[in-house]
């Protein structure tokens, strides 16, 4: 499955209006629980160890986020939040997968990290061409 | 291939924003997600892409 990077309007310098664009390898996904579906963005992210959703968004499929007891992860900053992790379906382009997910209250996009995705597909991100490929692993 | 080009959502910070199911398109826009699917739904969008604007304004370092 190829997609396109995301050409995404960004106010690097907190202006209040865009100055520039960054590309980001982002492709629109299904979240599916039961019989409930929403389409949201996600972020292919290497650096993610599981694969998070932002927590209003996994409320809109019906869940009851906060009802588990949370793991704790940190980002960047170090500073530790909840994940709340539940099993869902992720669509992508018609291809369900199952994934032990996490909800984040306050993430603001959903990633696409290691476990869950990266371990059931082939990721090649091709920057300069602006495409990247995901594709499905041979079951052993 | 040509990138996808993403809507300046920088007027819609800290909303969740209802995008047309090609992505091109602000459709509705609301602090609460449910209510911002809600108004999409109401003008006849039932699967909008549901976005948080402050994902697609800043820089990221994920």
């Amino acid at each position: 499955m190829r997609f396109p990077y995301s050409e995404i309007p960004v106010d690097r310098y907190c202006t209040g209006r865009p100055t520039e664009v960054a590309y980001r390898p982002v492709l629109n996904v299904i979240l599916k629980y039961k019989n409930k579906t929403r389409t949201t963005p996600a972020l292919v992210d290497s650096g993610a160890d599981k694969c998070i959703f932002p927590t209003p968004v996994g409320e809109l499929i019906g869940l009851d986020v906060h009802s588990v007891e949370p793991e704790y992860s940190g980002g960047i900053d170090a500073i530790k939040v909840p994940v709340y992790c539940h099993d869902i379906t992720i669509v992508i382009r018609n291809n369900p997968i199952n994934v032990r997910c996490g909800f984040i209250d306050k993430l603001p996009i959903g990633l696409l990290g290691q476990e869950g995705f990266f371990d059931q597909y082939k990721i090649t991100f091709f920057y300069k061409e602006k495409y990247f490929d995901i594709t499905p692993n041979r079951k052993a | 291939m040509k990138a996808k080009k993403v809507p300046d959502l920088s007027e819609y910070k800290d909303q969740w924003v209802a995008l047309s199911e090609n992505g091109k398109k602000v459709i509705a826009s609301h602090k609460n997600i449910k209510k911002a699917l809600a108004e999409a739904q109401k003008v006849g969008v039932e699967n909008p892409i549901m976005v948080n604007a402050s994902a697609f304004s800043g820089s990221y370092i994920l």
